[in-house]
């Protein structure tokens, strides 16, 4: 029999969650680096003008602002302390859910969880796949974001 | 935004989203991403790490490509339409020198809960024709008559 590469006290990591870090306030200087990176002209991002006459009122942030500028919101803080001997990591898929419009101003915290663990075979051998998923919360304790991470160790 | 705001009634299924070039990519393009992303992983300005790890060259980061076709569909939702979903799966790496063209089109509408929701597919497709990131994207569009 093949030993797994999931070690019991690996498995036992699934549910674990860092604690709710933050906060970080979303400033406009640093949405418009971001816009910059990205060649985005949206005006909804960097135009205070624009936004106030958007129905909006405000600059908004992309959802891709996140994860590792936020504390505890980049999920390889709970992931990387699963117990696996492979540590080769590839980022394998990513899944936003906006469930409200993020702002310039906002004051956000995050918290990232171990959602799932599976290994899988091939054809270059077998590897384990991590889901993570990390919550973002507003100053109001509103949710307003969900990251799903999904990736590989080799 | 360089167009007008798109409503739910012009949407078709198979209609193509308004895709861009990013590129060629320069290393100079993945440390000016990673500063503003706080992301640091020497894999993608560091040639020697890179190559180590087995990888051609410095990688572009897959997130982004994921910056890019949300940037892709923010604008072309516009201001009143909203985004609900997005997500994206990484297939194979690009480096420094692709031309990154990020495109995508509509799959499904339908009405639900009185709102416009539609459903696309988006990719990022390099200059040798290879499909490196695929993702789907759900949104909402104004309907023309209501009070968006």
């Amino acid at each position: 029999m093949t030993q797994s590469l999931i070690p019991p006290k690996a498995k036992e990591m699934i549910g674990a969650e860092t604690p709710l870090g933050g906060p970080l306030e979303v400033e406009k200087g640093a949405v418009l680096k971001l816009a910059q990176a990205l060649q985005d002209s949206n005006p909804l991002y960097a135009d205070e003008n624009a936004a106030k006459r958007s129905k909006h009122g405000k600059l908004m942030v992309p959802v891709t602002f996140f994860d590792y500028n936020v504390p505890s919101g980049d999920e390889r803080e709970i992931t990387w302390q699963i117990p696996l001997t492979l540590k080769n990591r590839v980022r394998g898929k990513d899944e936003i859910e906006l469930l409200q419009p993020i702002y310039v101003g906002d004051t956000i915290k995050a918290k990232s969880k171990v959602l799932d663990m599976s290994e899988k075979e091939g054809k270059t051998g077998k590897f384990v796949v991590i889901v993570a998923e990390t919550e973002y919360q507003n100053q109001h304790g509103v949710v307003v974001m969900r990251h799903r991470i999904t990736s590989i160790r080799r | 935004m360089n167009h007008e705001q798109m409503y739910f009634e012009d949407v078709k299924e198979g209609l193509e989203l308004p895709g861009f070039t990013f590129g060629p990519v320069t290393t100079k393009d993945l440390i000016r991403w990673a500063c503003a992303r706080g992301n640091y992983h020497q894999i993608h300005y560091d040639k020697d790490i890179a190559m180590k790890e087995g990888n051609p060259d410095v990688l572009v980061h897959g997130p982004l490509k994921f910056g890019l076709m949300d940037r892709m569909i923010r604008d072309w939702i516009g201001e009143h339409g909203q985004l609900k979903k997005i997500s994206c799966s990484y297939r194979a790496v690009d480096v420094p020198g692709n031309v990154l063209t990020v495109n995508g089109k509509v799959v499904t509408k339908s009405i639900e809960e009185a709102e416009g929701h539609v459903q696309c597919e988006l990719w990022v497709e390099n200059q040798k024709g290879e499909l490196t990131t695929k993702g789907t994207a759900v949104v909402t569009l104004p309907m023309r008559g209501k009070n968006n």
